[in-house]
């Protein structure tokens, strides 16, 4: 027990208003300290001062100190002219997240002036940046420390204090460093030293604006200085706004068309407490950027919705906002129309939205906004924006955002280009936000800049968009080249479990470059079976809090869109050092099962770091050449085959016995996973992640390789490592749940079903189960109504997600898809952050020896509830992320492949299913694309709109509407036409066969859509077999023409570079950029095989093994 | 509204103290003359004083015990206490809850067999009211019932320990405990480290039981040093008083 460090005490008194709107007077204590470390390597006092600390803290923060090789430190400040501005902290924000700005010194008295005013985002972000340790950035509690504290004099207003304590904590600092110490500030441009007593160290401490500050040390940096350009230039014109609106003592500009003035904060607070107003997140759906709902809460157990913009007031997609109902006449019902000109959105908030219809919903308008939710938006200048002037407007690519108005010098330069933007504000005189040109991805329509478009989009970071890492982290890998390829060092041998006599080997696709997961199983002396699930051992080589597992940390996950993929950890360790390939030695973390030969019980668990060598890297069809019987499979010698064969035979039974066992326990566990394996593996599309992930690799493998059923050995290890880790770290154990669904998320599923005559009971996973498996059985002639429905119960059901078990109570743990009590993510470290956690978890629990000295050493975070949480909350993020930024991928490609179909003017005439009606047309899933799109029954403005050909049956006829005729729509399951020149209604039923014809509509801000007009109904049964075009054979034929292309577009590259002088065009793109992204391109074109390149496209798209899937079966 | 950060990732409390710390603690005894004895105690915000009468005739013939002592607590909080003038009657719930756990901590510290047919009044006021009430009445108490030279085995010393974020937080003041803070008051004797008491009326997850346990009882070894010096200190002042 440390005896008491703190010298003086001293009170702090405030007043505060009460919810009764009394004011009182809080008094606090504040203990003045003597032990606040500096924070610097380059602490002059011996022992450093954090050094000291560390005997005291739990905690202690040994990585991203202030450097000692930086030339001076920043120390920010965030008084202004305005409240609400907020100074540098608030404008330059932007500025301060850019990651060369190193040594950044955040001052307690900002962290509390933040916190009072409720900018708890931004805190949140300045965090980011103190928590990321190449940055060098560190909190410094100037408040509570002895020498540093100012108390607030007589007359002194708060702001003036808060300068003064700014400038004598960078007095100190320079005191204690001898180091030029900036201080960052808008408003104040002198110290203020009257309690300084020496003033030898004046020439330290500087004080800058950020334009001077950007200026004097970060001159040769263009995106800083047109950052900060640009920023200066918005601030200024929110000052010169300002000085309008002052003097002439009124709004000088109108607001306009109904936009109001936010009610002041304490109102909203009040209003909210008493539930006169209501908050929430703003969402609008896509398309419809004027109408909005935020959730009501639970008192009204309906969501709010926003109707028109003059209600919405200002307010963006995701920004926190208040409230006011309207009146109850004013309530209105959602429109369950489908949106013109806008993409799918997330299927899983439509579903929700477009559950109560019909029922009147209540309807309010935006008073306030409690926090901004801005992010960079990828936009388009609007295309007839005339070229001179200043200010211009951009469209952004996700349609639920505004129209955001930019101030660019030179239009042309950005015209036809996907560009970077941020919003900055939003005054009531303006229509639209106003933002800031941030930088351009390149030409409209270009494959490059579509697809750099959509990591933007998702939030996928620069570094791992450009493939790279930085040299520093490349340094800790392990070497491994032709030349010197990598060993086991001797000493691991000898303190890992050597498995290399026994046989391993792994299944995979072919191609396959990172195979983390290897299986071996084995008879024991005693008549007992050894399974063996072997996994790559990233952890080993990935140390925490290096810079890798960092950058990989933040990345998340490796992104797979539908033509590439962006790799999480560096391809020495994904595609080398980790992957388990054949016949070399190999470092890995296994699960060894002790199983009883005739029940198969699991009589003991091993789990720990091993050494192995795998026999042979197998692929699926050579594993089921094996399994068949035939003594040699392709492409393995003779010995080889003989060596695996009873491994791979008895593997099969084990196995399967096994699975077979658990369902007999009644548990119906794997039952229940295939079930919900096969709805995902049928519609690409589906925007739930939910158990996505974990069947990403076993769909592939059970389906391709159902006999043998891999993945039960995966699922095993995976719920018994989750046990394990749960056991050993009760409150901090990374697991994976998936919570039950409630019964209105079935409504739509029900609903359709019946239409069809089935039964759905959804009381638990068993049931659901049986009643889909009873489905797929009586629509035997009819896949794809079982197909779509088994979508429709994915979409209707909750997503998975990491969680640290410390957050939630121990009945929350259960994975609903997969019936297990406990389960982890284990089996994949090479792509995904979870498996690396786990990983680490897992080697704690049973005191491996490298894993208790590097925690020895460096302390970990990986047993503390609250960063395994962040952790766990940033890693779900990103995999929804990295999710949708496939689905749009996909969209990207099937949209090219309707472009290349149909620019010659053939129609590109596909059969497909109605999957969803709504109000005014019908969704139509087309199987053999793996499509899903709009068809509208009525025109923009209501107007029915039903093509001639359905009565005619002819398909030229398709721009021809029927005339005089009725549309009667009864939501979710008919929808009928009668007209007086038809014989009897035309009547579309969920599920019915229909022919449509595909189009794109072009457009220049968005990605081309694809829509679809009808041509008939088939009222004659389809032939059982549609002949199946595989999602590869889509790829194939637009890559084939892509790699027509590939010339032009390196060339296309190098004018970029060339250009950037020439032009006088500012592209942010590095040398290193452009270098990877022409190898990247190079790679491209160099795959004459097609095989390789489908290889990748394979892991992205589920829909793909489905479709084999089928081909092969039928 | 902000939820305040109470303690921040570099491990300092919003009062400028770090997890395992108390706060300042100053006391006094013989505050009175009046009384048999009292002391008076801040720890951090919270005041408290204590007068101890006795033992003296027992009030009430049919109370009285003919083998002990019997002990009678009183505890009131001062309407000023609190940032929102409140009157609260002495007879409120709380109040004889808080009483009731006062005299039980302390009924088999004292030695009240050796004082049979008497009664010992253990009168306890807050004044000013910033968290750790509990343990603040027990340490006054303990102090006052030394002045008074009451036959006791031990000090018992008290003090709280919660936990936020996961973390053990040793004497939680007022602004962390109204933020629904778990909080477990622990006393002690601290010569046997004997547990005398353990409150706790916030829901605590069991894996965390044991350290924050361990930090209270820690911490009331620390209050016994603070405590003991001060008696000690005037002791010697007495004695010096009764030398001259």
């Amino acid at each position: 027990m440390p005896d008491l460090v703190y010298y003086d005490k001293t009170e702090r008194s405030f007043f505060r208003k009460t919810r009764s709107n009394a004011i009182v007077k809080l008094v606090r204590e504040q203990y003045l300290r003597g032990d606040i470390p500096c924070m610097s390597e380059q602490c002059p006092s011996i022992p450093p001062c954090q050094r000291v600390l560390d005997i005291n803290t739990n905690n202690p923060k040994h990585e991203g100190l202030l450097s000692a090789h930086a030339d001076h430190y920043v120390i920010p400040d965030m008084s202004a002219r305005d409240k609400t501005l907020g100074g540098i902290i608030m404008r330059y924000l932007e500025i301060l997240e850019q990651e060369e700005l190193t040594g950044i010194i955040l001052s307690q008295t900002i962290i509390t002036s933040l916190q009072q005013h409720d900018k708890l985002r931004t805190y949140r972000k300045l965090r980011q940046i103190i928590n990321d340790t190449r940055r060098n950035s560190v909190v410094f509690y100037n408040e509570v420390f002895a020498d540093t504290r100012v108390p607030r004099l007589a007359g002194e207003t708060a702001s003036e204090r808060d300068w003064r304590a700014l400038c004598r904590m960078a007095n100190w600092y320079s005191h204690h460093l001898g180091k030029p110490i900036v201080l960052l500030s808008e408003v104040n441009s002198t110290l203020n030293n009257n309690n300084n007593d020496d003033d030898d160290n004046q020439g330290l401490v500087t004080v800058r604006t950020m334009k001077q500050y950007i200026d004097q040390y970060w001159g040769q940096h263009t995106l800083l200085q047109n950052l900060a350009q640009v920023l200066a230039e918005a601030v200024l014109e929110d000052d010169l706004e300002r000085i309008r609106v002052t003097s002439s003592g009124k709004k000088s500009e109108p607001a306009v068309s109904g936009y109001t003035e936010y009610k002041p904060m304490e109102e909203l607070e009040a209003g909210i407490k008493s539930s006169r107003y209501f908050s929430g997140t703003l969402r609008c759906r896509s398309g419809t950027r004027d109408t909005g709902y935020v959730n009501g809460g639970q008192k009204l157990e309906k969501d709010i919705l926003i109707i028109g913009s003059e209600n919405i007031n200002r307010a963006v997609h995701g920004d926190m906002v208040v409230v006011e109902l309207l009146s109850e006449n004013n309530w209105t019902t959602t429109s369950s129309k489908i949106a013109y000109g806008g993409s799918t959105e997330d299927e899983y908030e439509e579903t929700r939205l477009t559950r109560n219809i019909n029922t009147t919903h209540p309807t309010g308008r935006v008073i306030g906004i409690l926090n901004r939710n801005w992010r960079s938006y990828v936009a388009t200048i609007q295309e007839d924006t005339p070229s001179n002037g200043l200010f211009h407007l951009a469209i952004p690519l996700d349609s639920v955002i505004p129209k955001i108005r930019l101030r660019h010098h030179d239009v042309k330069l950005i015209q036809n280009q996907r560009i970077v933007v941020r919003i900055d504000s939003w005054p009531t005189s303006s229509q639209y936000p106003n933002g800031h040109y941030v930088r351009s991805l390149g030409p409209i329509h270009q494959l490059d800049t579509e697809i750099s478009a959509i990591l933007v989009e998702h939030g996928i970071s620069v570094s791992q968009a450009s493939q790279g890492f930085s040299e520093a982290s490349l340094k800790e890998m392990p070497e491994d080249t032709v030349a010197t390829p990598w060993k086991p060092e001797p000493n691991e041998i000898a303190r890992r479990k050597d498995l290399r006599s026994l046989t391993v080997f792994s299944i995979d696709p072919p191609n396959c470059q990172d195979i983390d997961d290897a299986l071996s199983i084995r008879d024991l002396d005693d008549g007992r079976i050894e399974l063996g699930v072997h996994i790559a051992d990233v952890s080993y080589f990935v140390k925490e809090n290096s810079l890798t597992d960092l950058e990989a940390r933040s990345r998340g996950t490796t992104v797979y869109l539908a033509d590439r993929r962006f790799d999480m950890l560096p391809s020495v360790l994904s595609e080398k050092v980790c992957s388990l390939r054949g016949d070399v030695d190999r470092y890995a973390v296994s699960v060894l099962w002790t199983l009883d030969s005739k029940t198969l019980q699991v009589l003991d668990t091993w789990f720990g770091r091993t050494l192995i060598r795998s026999s042979c890297e197998m692929e699926y069809e050579q594993a089921q050449q094996l399994l068949d019987g035939e003594s040699v499979a392709t492409n393995l010698s003779t010995s080889l085959s003989k060596k695996l064969k009873p491994s791979v035979v008895k593997l099969a039974t084990v196995l399967r016995a096994m699975r077979r066992q658990r369902l007999a326990k009644g548990a119906l566990e794997l039952e229940s996973s295939n079930e919900v394996k096969f709805k995902i593996g049928d519609n690409h599309s589906v925007t739930d992640i939910n158990i996505l992930f974990l069947l990403f690799l076993y769909t592939n493998l059970t389906i391709l390789f159902q006999n043998f059923n891999e993945s039960e050995a995966m699922i095993m290890a995976n719920s018994y490592v989750g046990k394990r880790i749960y056991d050993g770290f009760k409150d901090a154990a990374i697991l994976r749940r998936h919570p039950p669904p409630n019964a209105g998320q079935f409504e739509m599923l029900v609903k359709a079903a019946e239409s069809k005559g089935f039964p759905v009971d959804f009381s638990s996973n068993r049931a659901l189960a049986i009643s889909l498996e009873r489905i797929v059985k009586n629509s035997a002639g009819d896949p794809e109504i079982a197909r779509l429905m088994k979508t429709m119960a994915t979409v209707a059901m909750n997503e998975a997600g990491y969680i640290s078990s410390g957050h939630y109570v121990v009945d929350e743990y259960f994975h609903y898809g997969l019936a297990l009590e406990f389960y982890t993510h284990f089996t994949s470290p090479i792509r995904r952050y979870a498996d690396i956690v786990a990983h680490r978890q897992l080697l704690m629990c049973v005191e491996d020896e490298v894993a208790i000295l590097d925690r020895q050493k460096k302390g970990t975070s990986m047993t503390q509830d609250s960063k395994v949480n962040d952790i766990c909350d940033h890693l779900n993020l990103k995999s929804r992320e990295s999710k949708f930024a496939q689905r749009d991928s996909t969209e990207l490609f099937q949209s090219l492949y309707v472009l290349q179909h149909t620019t010659n003017g053939n129609p590109l005439i596909e059969s497909g299913v109605i999957a969803e009606i709504r109000s005014n047309g019908f969704y139509v899933f087309i199987p053999r694309l793996g499509l899903k799109g709009p068809v509208f029954l009525m025109d923009k403005h209501g107007q029915p709109a039903v093509p001639l050909s359905l009565q005619s049956g002819n398909s030229d006829h398709d721009e021809e509407y029927l005339s005089n005729c009725t549309i009667d729509v009864s939501i979710p399951t008919n929808i009928s036409v009668q007209a007086a020149t038809l014989p009897h209604p035309i009547q579309f039923n969920l599920f019915d066969h229909v022919r449509v014809s595909l189009k794109l509509r072009k457009s220049h801000a968005h990605r081309h859509m694809v829509y679809m007009t009808l041509i008939d109904l088939e009222h004659t049964k389809v032939e059982k077999s549609i002949p199946i075009m595989s999602k590869d054979i889509l790829m194939k034929t637009v890559m084939e023409s892509f790699n027509n292309d590939d010339k032009e577009e390196i060339e296309d590259i190098d004018d970029i570079e060339t250009g950037r002088e020439v032009g006088g065009e500012k592209i942010a793109m590095s040398k290193q950029e452009i270098e990877t992204r022409r190898q990247l391109k190079k790679s491209t074109k160099q795959q004459g095989n097609m095989y390789d390149f489908l290889e990748q496209f394979r892991k992205m798209s589920i829909a793909a093994c489905s479709y084999v899937d089928n081909t092969t079966t039928n | 509204m902000s939820r305040l950060e109470l303690l921040t990732p570099e491990g300092l409390r919003i009062d400028g103290r770090r997890a395992n710390e108390l706060r300042r603690i100053t006391a006094k005894t013989s505050v009175f003359s009046q009384a048999d004895g009292s002391a008076y105690i801040e720890q951090g915000n919270t005041k408290c004083l204590a007068a101890v009468y006795g033992p003296r005739e027992a009030r009430y013939r049919q109370q009285l015990q003919s083998d002990r002592a019997l002990l009678n607590v009183e505890f009131n909080v001062a309407p000023f206490s609190t940032s929102e003038r409140k009157k609260r009657s002495k007879n409120d719930k709380r109040s004889l809850e808080m009483a009731t756990f006062i005299r039980q901590t302390f009924e088999p510290v004292i030695l009240t067999k050796q004082l049979p047919k008497s009664q010992i009044d253990i009168y306890l006021q807050i004044f000013q009211h910033d968290g750790g009430v509990l343990q603040c009445c027990i340490n006054a108490a303990t102090m006052a019932l030394i002045d008074a030279g009451i036959p006791m085995i031990d000090y018992v010393c008290a003090c709280s320990a919660g936990c936020i974020d996961k973390v053990p937080v040793l004497d939680l003041n007022n602004l962390e405990e109204s933020s629904d803070t778990p909080e477990l008051t622990v006393a002690i004797l601290p010569r046997t480290g004997k547990v005398n008491l353990v409150e706790m009326e916030s829901r605590l997850h069991i894996e965390k039981l044991e350290s924050v346990t361990e930090l209270a009882s820690q911490g009331c070894m620390q209050v016994h040093k603070v405590l003991d010096s001060v008696i000690r200190e005037n002791t010697e002042y007495l004695r010096d008083r009764l030398n001259t």
